[in-house]
């Protein structure tokens, strides 16, 4: 199963910084955040890379064996999709995104994804507007436009 | 009982509707037009105002400078006083408390419906009408007019509403970042009251710039829980023409619509994530990027009217440009503004 591919649910905005990785459930409010090798997995895999070719990107910049990062990658795929942040790839495309690999500042440690579920709370406070979710962001050409 | 808005398919033809009757009433009462040229967050927007009543309460909470007659208004906005039902003629009563949006279905057009206003944007031509009710505008409203249509609007020009407090100095701002009670607000006050510009306790524009972002203010207006008031900004709040009250918190004005005229459009040089540490004393402390991007992130890009990705995209981008510390905030709210000043100037912080 390590040739996987999967790529980020429609719902999902994620953000690799300085090494890791905010990404937004926008359906649930939930968010997450992964550490160094889990946001370079995140990356792999929205970018077009198999779980294969992720576990072994990930043990070349780590210096660690490959069966290792295999095990870590399939793990935390399974585990980004149960939460569905990610969905498996059914379709033969392939639309790879250039990854910099960039010298790992701290030893290989297997990854893993932290979960905050308290916007419950903020939205408490402080409520979204109803119907936020089905606003159009991007405007269609003018021929396409009502009326 | 779910409240009765207008479908998808209505939308269009509810903002016509509204266009018309602002229209008409334009030639019936030009005495009682009110125009007003302001720039706000980069952009000339010229409001327009049947009524010098609701021009003074919608206008009051706007923080922006003006803009001269050679340019052309990039966004219009037309205000009347009317009873929000005038378009549909259905009952408002049960209404949602912060109304709902509608989009047609192309997106062209936006409806914000609430019990006591009906905000309606052309994205494409760049118009947003609204009638407000005489009688009961809420306060959370007041405070911030029209922000969701608003942040929609500014998002198709690349600019970013984000959910932040801001203050500058010398051309440089400090964006405040945080959940609700984090203390965006007590810190942005404090520096106001010393002197800092004021740009905005929870709503602030960015918008790219050649070597990095610059920070706009839109709204002149704080909200601060009641009990706060005499320790925070006692004088910012006595002073104020707007003042009312929602949630336990005072709505007031912190600066006037020519607050900002002056200071440009500051860069944006640092984030502070501000934290209670009980009776601890104040200090700054290095925060990572990740740290700043997951305090302003989630509140920033959930349940907001902006696009998702590109907002989350951009803040990731301001965090790894400039440096992020923790404001932890102690008892002394004092020693505040000369540790955001620290921060603004550079200084080494351990």
């Amino acid at each position: 199963m390590s040739d996987d591919r999967y790529a980020s649910a429609p719902e999902v905005a994620g953000e690799v910084i300085d090494g890791e990785a905010i990404v937004i459930n926008l359906e649930t409010g939930i968010y997450y955040s992964l550490d160094r090798a889990g946001a370079l997995i995140w990356e792999l895999l929205t970018s077009g890379y198999d779980a294969a070719e992720t576990a072994e990107m990930l043990a070349s910049a780590y210096g660690v064996p490959v069966e290792r990062t295999r095990d870590d990658t399939v793990g935390l795929a399974g585990e980004l999709v149960r939460e569905g942040l990610l969905l498996a790839r059914t379709d033969g495309s392939r639309d790879l995104k250039p990854v910099v690999l960039a010298e790992p500042a701290r030893s290989y440690e297997t990854p893993r994804l932290e979960r905050y579920a308290d916007m419950g709370d903020l939205f408490a406070l402080d409520p979204p507007t109803p119907g936020l979710a089905d606003i159009p962001w991007r405007l269609p050409d003018r021929s396409a436009e009502d009326g | 009982m779910e409240a009765d808005f207008p479908s998808a398919s209505e939308v269009e033809g509810v903002y016509r509707t509204l266009a018309t009757r602002f229209e008409r009433e334009l030639r019936s009462a030009s005495g009682a037009l009110c125009e007003e040229k302001l720039r706000l967050a980069g952009k000339p927007v010229l409001v327009r105002v049947l009524g010098h009543e609701l021009a003074e309460r919608a206008l009051a909470a706007f923080t922006a400078s003006g803009w001269s007659g050679e340019d052309v208004a990039e966004l219009r906005i037309d205000l009347l006083a009317a009873p929000v039902s005038a378009g549909t003629g259905r009952d408002r009563s049960d209404a949602e408390p912060f109304g709902r949006l509608v989009s047609s279905p192309s997106g062209r057009y936006l409806l914000h419906d609430t019990k006591s206003f009906r905000a309606l944007l052309d994205r494409r031509g760049g118009r947003l009408i609204a009638a407000i009710s005489d009688l009961d505008w809420p306060a959370w409203e007041q405070a911030k007019p029209l922000s969701s249509l608003l942040a929609v609007w500014y998002s198709g020009q690349d600019v970013s509403f984000i959910h932040a407090g801001a203050v500058a100095l010398d051309g440089q701002a400090a964006l405040l970042l945080g959940a609700g009670g984090s203390g965006k607000t007590t810190a942005t006050l404090v520096c106001a009251q010393a002197g800092f510009t004021f740009l905005g306790d929870d709503c602030v524009a960015l918008t790219r710039r050649p070597d990095g972002f610059s920070a706009h203010a839109v709204y002149g207006t704080a909200a601060l829980e009641e009990r706060h008031l005499a320790r925070v900004a006692p004088e910012l709040a006595a002073r104020s023409a707007l003042t009312t009250s929602v949630d336990g918190k005072r709505v007031f004005r912190v600066v006037g619509r020519s607050g900002v005229s002056e200071v440009g459009d500051p860069y944006v040089s640092v984030l502070l994530l501000p934290r209670l540490v009980g009776n601890g004393r104040s200090g700054l402390r290095p925060a990572r990027p990740r740290e700043a991007l997951l305090a302003v992130a989630p509140s920033s890009v959930l349940g907001r009217a902006v696009p998702a990705s590109e907002t989350l995209g951009r803040l990731a981008e301001v965090a790894a440009l400039v440096p992020s510390y923790w404001l932890e905030m102690g008892a002394n709210v004092d020693e505040l503004p000369g540790l955001v000043a620290r921060a603004l100037a550079g200084e080494e912080v351990v």
